[in-house]
């Protein structure tokens, strides 16, 4: 599966990296194709291209704020989980897909 | 012939209780008939009594009128007009004692108390310290000006005699003498005001008529105190309504002398050393509460300005305002713990309130042993500090200027950079002797233990001129006789200051500084005749002491702009601003409205200053700064810019000011000042200021941020603790603040990552330094974590806000990424010295991204 996620946390130095870094090896560990953009202090890193969202069979969004150009994902399947959900059981979320 | 002088009031806080005593001191040996009248509110009053001037309730630029007659008119007149211009806003360079000391109130209770459910209690901080002790409430003989239940009033006595007024009045004073006796500094001249007031002839001449003529002398003294007091009650001038509790100490004290207490009045009954709260204390009542020993004081109503609280402070007992007496009053007796730096009063039946009380005090202590700047793991300070010190205007206030001089030392100075020595010249009216002079000086020396000490001889002329010697009148008196000039002139007064000087120097090491210098030809001469006086005292048999540095202000533009000329005769230079500030911007220092563009700071200045210190240091001469804008804390970066050897700053803002040197990168604030030196106007400078990163850049990761083996008990005391320790290392501002910070974003939920690992965390324009902080506990802790399990290792992570601190940000989550990650938490967790959690951290810093996961 083409999985991509965006992850966001309050503070954006360390619950949104240590997401995005769960999410890209258990995704990987599981046999899907990963990518995460990450939208913390530092501003949005690894952004995801317009082909990439349209091409993704889902988007996961892990966060705890509002994410930022969230248009860009209007029609997609989105499934929303908070942070702390992705770094207690990320196997768990993904398989619920 | 009626003398006018019209003027809008200058002082900051209008005519308030100090300025009028100041007054009254000012124009006691004159006979002219001297009336102050507010044309605001349509008062007037005689000069000479301070209860009279209070009532004018003159505020900050009331327009007013001061009308002079009689035979000393014109003195009289011109003797007000230089107090008021030297008292105006922004004029003195004294620090205002009357500020309150640390951190601002923080919103609520501590975490830590909070997180444990404890009861507590928020105020305003005004005398900073941290306490504890069983509260108690002030007794009701101490509140009350009324006589105590008991008391036989003397006029109940045989024949209904009236007490003798002048008896009264005479051992009224001899007590207010005996509670002065000791007291220093601030202190002192709160304590003064009191006997200004019982020297005030309205209120003598009112008291005088309640004790003979009325029935009661008791009841008497209490009608005319009340007619004073709802007087005072009324004023818009908040100060002069403080005033309200001096006349209570009066009121009281004249009823204990006519009506005797049985019993005494002391805090009896108080058993340890108890914490006192009540709505209100006067001056008086806090000295009696001092003696009997407390251990914090709780108030309701007074402010952070009020004369109680300023003596409080001085007196170092902790005080916090705004305390809801009801609810304190309902725990009468109960054990607490104080910090008056945060204005918090806890319940201390509680053992995490003991704990507080502990951590707090670590803390604290630890910070007292080596102060932030000392942790810094950078290069040696620069320029190096010292203190600025003034002589007393009293010679019974000497103990206060030996007091002041061991606490600079204690406080970081390395030196004393600057004695200004002419304020007993001014007060005293007349020039005190040399053997009177030898041993003031001699005392600095000797408090000064070894340490240089840097004496600037009379800076008189000016605004500044000793009452005793005949003067010319200027129509320009600070472009007339000043320093050098006036010395050439009044040589005997250098000449006695410079044996005075010399025969202190065999005390300790000392160097003599001379102000207002034009021409090197005035250092040639100054030279001369401080051999000449050496010769002098050798004559008379008093051994020489070895040679000792000769030095001078920079502070006429002229003499700063040609300072190379100098260098030959001149062995060190100091720079005071205050002056060359004044003379090279036009700017009148007094002046109510313009004084305080002179903090500038202008670029014209600073192009001067550089050029200078430039040049001086081609020659090989130490420089250095002892004007105000080296206690300036917002230019300090451009201060620091310009290569000083050493500045000299107000005992006031020396730790601020070490601490902020110390993280200060030197190469960043050269930079910050060649920009500034090409801006076009103060308000440019300000901006850079404000913009460009001056700080020492410190590695995100260092041995002073790893701890092992803590001993701390609960998720609340781990925070606190790793918050004190960031804050002791320097790289935080504010620890309380940051902990706050830190509990906001465990609210949100918990930082418990698993695995007994928490990373709490905070971004924040507090933080100095960003930091990766490591602690391993010696007990796991509850953390909340979203494994349920108890937490082991705290990884804290603090980001500043300013541009250069954002390329940490890069660092903190490639770390984030390899927390997530259980190789890499096993490595950690098997870690068992500081050196290897070190290594293994820089690595992940510096290594790939990860691969596996949990």
């Amino acid at each position: 599966m083409k999985i991509i996620a965006v992850t966001a946390c309050p503070t954006g130095i360390a619950h949104t990296y240590m997401a995005a870094a769960t999410l890209s090896s258990v995704g990987r560990e599981m046999g899907h194709d990963v990518k995460v953009e990450t939208q913390g202090a530092m501003g949005i890193e690894n952004e995801l291209r317009p082909a990439e969202i349209s091409a993704a069979d889902l988007v996961i969004f892990a966060a705890d704020i509002a994410i930022e150009n969230e248009a860009r994902f209007n029609g997609k399947r989105v499934l929303h989980v908070p942070i702390r959900e992705v770094l207690k059981d990320a196997r768990k979320v993904l398989t619920r897909i | 012939m009626a003398l006018a002088l019209s003027f809008r009031c200058p002082l900051a806080g209008g005519l308030h209780a100090r300025p009028a005593s100041r007054l009254l001191a000012l124009c006691a040996s004159l006979d002219a008939d001297i009336e102050w009248r507010n044309l605001r509110t349509g008062r007037a009053a005689d000069i000479r009594s301070p209860l009279a001037l209070l009532s004018t309730d003159t505020l900050f630029d009331d327009p007013c009128e001061i009308v002079v007659g009689g035979a000393d008119a014109v003195a009289a007149r011109d003797r007000i007009s230089r107090f008021l211009a030297s008292e105006a806003v922004g004029a003195t360079s004294d620090p205002d004692p009357r500020r309150p000391a640390g951190p601002q109130p923080s919103p609520g209770l501590p975490p830590m108390v909070e997180d444990a459910g404890l009861w507590g209690l928020c105020g305003r901080p005004a005398a900073a310290g941290l306490a504890y002790g069983r509260l108690r409430s002030l007794p009701p003989a101490f509140s009350s000006a009324e006589p105590p239940a008991g008391v036989v009033p003397v006029d109940s006595g045989p024949a209904g005699q009236a007490p003798d007024f002048d008896r009264v009045v005479a051992e009224a004073r001899r007590r207010l003498d005996a509670d002065d006796d000791g007291a220093t500094g601030v202190a002192r001249d709160i304590l003064g005001v009191r006997r200004d007031l019982l020297s005030d002839d309205g209120l003598l001449t009112a008291l005088r008529r309640a004790l003979t003529e009325d029935g009661g002398a008791a009841g008497a003294i209490g009608h005319v105190f009340e007619t004073y007091r709802r007087d005072l009650a009324g004023m818009r001038n908040e100060l002069v309504r403080d005033r309200e509790h001096d006349l209570r100490d009066l009121h009281r004290l004249l009823l204990d002398v006519v009506c005797p207490r049985r019993g005494g009045g002391g805090a009896g009954g108080h058993r340890g050393r108890p914490v006192i709260f009540a709505a209100d204390v006067t001056p008086g009542e806090v000295l009696v509460l001092a003696r009997t020993g407390i251990a914090a004081l709780l108030l309701g109503r007074a402010g952070a300005t009020s004369h109680s609280v300023v003596l409080a402070r001085a007196l170092g007992i902790p005080v916090i305002t705004g305390c809801d007496c009801a609810a304190l009053a309902a725990r009468d007796g109960l054990p607490v713990v104080v910090d008056a730096d945060q204005g918090v009063v806890i319940d201390a039946t509680h053992g995490a309130a003991r704990r507080y009380r502990f951590l707090e005090g670590a803390v604290r202590s630890e910070q007292r042993l080596a102060a932030p700047f000392a942790a810094s793991d950078g290069p040696v300070m620069f320029p190096a500090v010292a203190a600025n010190l003034v002589l007393p205007s009293l010679p019974e206030d000497e103990r206060a200027a030996l007091a002041e001089t061991s606490a600079a030392f204690r406080n970081g100075a390395g030196a004393i950079g600057l004695v200004r020595t002419e304020s007993m010249l001014l007060a005293a009216g007349s020039l005190p002797d040399e053997d009177r002079q030898t041993a003031l000086y001699t005392g600095v020396v000797a408090a000064a233990a070894g340490r240089p000490v840097t004496f600037r001889t009379f800076d008189i002329g000016g605004d500044k001129i000793p009452a005793s010697l005949p003067r010319a009148p200027e129509a320009n008196p600070v472009l007339g006789l000043r320093g050098v000039a006036f010395y050439r002139r009044h040589e005997q007064i250098l000449r006695t200051q410079l044996r005075a000087l010399l025969r202190a120097g065999e005390a300790g090491p000392i160097a003599i500084m001379i102000p207002m210098v034009r021409d090197p030809s005035d250092m040639v001469w100054v030279r001369r005749v401080l051999e000449e006086e050496r010769k002098t005292l050798a004559e008379r048999g008093i051994a020489a002491p070895g040679p000792c540095p000769l030095g001078m202000m920079l502070e006429v533009p002229s003499a700063v702009l040609m300072a190379a000329h100098f260098c030959p005769v001149a062995d060190f230079f100091s720079i005071g601003t205050n002056d060359l500030a004044q003379y090279l911007l036009a700017i009148d220092r007094g002046h109510p409205l313009l004084a305080a563009d002179l903090k500038g700071p202008h670029p014209a200045l600073l192009r001067l200053l550089d050029q200078a210190v430039r040049e001086i240091r081609r020659q090989g001469r130490p420089v250095s700064m002892c004007g105000d804008l080296a206690s300036d804390s917002a230019v300090l970066p451009l201060m620091a810019g310009l290569g000083l050897d050493a500045i000299s700053v107000d005992p006031a803002a020396l730790a601020d000011i070490r601490a902020q040197l110390a993280s200060l990168d030197r190469d960043r604030c050269r930079g910050l000042l060649e920009k500034a030196l090409s801006c076009p106007d103060a308000g440019a400078v300000r901006a850079l200021l404000a913009t460009v990163p001056v700080r020492r850049r410190r590695p995100v990761v260092a041995t002073d941020c790893v701890s092992l083996d803590c001993d701390w008990r609960t998720r609340a005391e781990v925070i606190k603790g790793m918050a004190g320790r960031l804050w002791l290392a320097g790289r935080v501002g504010g620890r309380h603040d940051l902990e706050a910070l830190l509990w906001r974003r465990e609210r949100h939920y918990s930082t418990g990552l698993g695995f007994g690992i928490a990373v709490p965390h905070a971004r924040s324009p507090l933080v100095l330094h960003s930091t990766i902080s490591i602690a391993r506990l010696r007990r796991p802790v509850d953390w909340g974590a979203i494994d349920g399990a108890p937490v082991d290792i705290v990884i804290m992570l603090t980001a500043g806000m300013t541009a250069p601190e954002d390329d940490h940000l890069k660092l903190f989550s490639r770390l984030a990424r390899n927390l997530v990650d259980a190789g890499f938490r096993g490595r950690l967790r098997a870690c068992r010295d500081r050196q290897t959690i070190l290594e293994l951290i820089g690595q992940a810093l510096a290594g790939p991204e990860p691969q596996g996961v949990s």
